[in-house]
C-alpha cells in the first residue's frame, strides 16, 4: 500500500498526493463537524434530550397505586386531557415569584 | 480539676461552632462578591448609606421570602411530579396495547427538563438567600445590594421557567393528546 502511496505520489502530476489526502481528511472532519452541530442546535437533539430526560425520570416502582395496565380508550384520553388544565390553574406563578418586595423603593434606595 | 474539664468541654463545643460560622460567612462573601463582579453592580454613596441603614430589618424578610418560595416550589414539583406519573401510566397503558405513545414520552421529558432547571433555580436562590443572611451588610452594602439584585434576576427566572411549565401543560392537549386521541380512534 505504501508502495504504491509513494508511487503514485513521486509521479509528477502538478500536486502532491499527500496533500490531497490531507485536503480530503481535512473536508471531511470540517464536514463531520459542521453536521454534528447542525445536530446540536436542531430540534431532534432538543427531542433526544426529551425522550433521555423522560426515561430517566421514573421508574416502575415510583408508579405504585397508578393504573398501567388496564386498557385505554380515546374517550377516556379525551376527559383526562380536558382535566389537565385544572391541576394547574391554581398556581398563580406572577403572585408565587414576584419581586415587589425586592424592588428598590421596598429595600429603602 | 472538674473546673478544667468543663472548660475543656465548653470549648469543644464552641470551637467547632464557632469555625463554621466563620466559614460561612467567608463562603458567603465570597459568593456576593462573585455575584458582584460578574454583574458590575454599582451602588451611588448615597444608596450605599440607605442599604446600610435598612438592611439588617430586610434580612428577616429574606428569610420569610425564602420560606415562601420554598413552599410555592414544592407545591410546584408536587403537581408537575404528580402529572408526570399520570402520563407515564397513561403511555405504559397505550403501549400495552401496541400503540406508539412518544408524544407522551416527549412531554413527560420536557417536563423533567423545566422541573431541572426550576429545582437548581431554587437552589440557587436558597444560597443567595444565604449568603445575604450571614453577610454582615453594614460593612459590605454594595455586595448585599449585588446579592438582591441576582434574587431579583433568579426570581425573575423562575417565574419564567413556571409559567412554561404551564404552558407545556395548557397546550398539552393540542400537542400531545390530540394526536394520541386520533391514533387510538384508527
Amino acid at each position: 500500500m505504501l508502495k504504491i502511496f509513494k508511487k503514485i505520489d513521486s509521479e509528477n502530476y502538478g500536486i502532491s498526493l499527500t496533500w490531497v489526502v490531507f485536503i480530503v481528511i481535512g473536508i471531511s472532519a470540517s464536514l463531520v463537524i459542521l453536521s454534528f452541530s447542525i445536530f446540536l442546535n436542531s430540534g431532534a437533539y432538543d427531542t433526544v434530550k426529551q425522550i433521555s430526560a423522560a426515561s430517566s425520570t421514573l421508574a416502575k416502582d415510583d408508579l405504585e397505586g397508578y393504573d398501567t395496565t388496564s386498557p385505554i380508550r380515546a374517550d377516556i384520553l379525551n376527559n383526562y386531557s380536558k382535566n389537565l388544565d385544572e391541576k394547574v390553574d391554581g398556581l398563580d406563578d406572577q403572585e408565587d415569584f414576584s419581586d415587589s418586595f425586592l424592588d428598590e423603593t421596598s429595600l429603602g434606595y | 480539676m472538674r473546673l478544667l474539664i468543663s472548660l475543656v468541654v465548653i470549648l469543644a463545643l464552641v470551637f467547632p461552632a464557632a469555625l463554621t460560622s466563620a466559614q460561612d460567612a467567608s463562603f458567603a462573601k465570597e459568593r456576593l462578591t462573585e455575584i458582584s463582579q460578574n454583574s458590575n453592580y454599582e451602588l451611588s454613596t448615597e444608596q450605599l448609606e440607605l442599604v446600610k441603614s435598612g438592611c439588617q430589618a430586610n434580612k428577616t424578610k429574606l428569610t420569610q421570602l425564602q420560606a415562601s418560595t420554598d413552599q410555592s416550589v414544592r407545591k410546584r414539583l408536587v403537581v408537575y411530579g404528580d402529572i408526570q406519573k399520570e402520563l407515564k401510566a397513561l403511555e405504559l397503558r397505550i403501549s400495552r396495547q401496541g400503540a406508539d405513545a412518544s408524544e407522551l414520552d416527549l412531554m413527560i421529558g420536557k417536563l423533567e427538563q423545566l422541573l431541572s432547571s426550576f429545582r437548581e433555580l431554587n437552589q440557587q436562590h436558597s444560597d443567595v438567600v444565604a449568603a445575604l443572611t450571614i453577610i454582615n451588610c453594614q460593612e459590605e452594602p454594595l455586595l448585599y445590594g449585588a446579592g438582591v439584585n441576582e434574587l431579583r434576576n433568579i426570581r425573575s427566572s423562575m417565574q419564567s421557567q413556571s409559567e412554561q411549565l404551564k404552558d407545556a401543560i395548557l397546550q398539552s392537549r393540542q400537542n400531545t393528546f390530540i394526536p394520541l386521541i386520533d391514533r387510538l380512534l384508527i
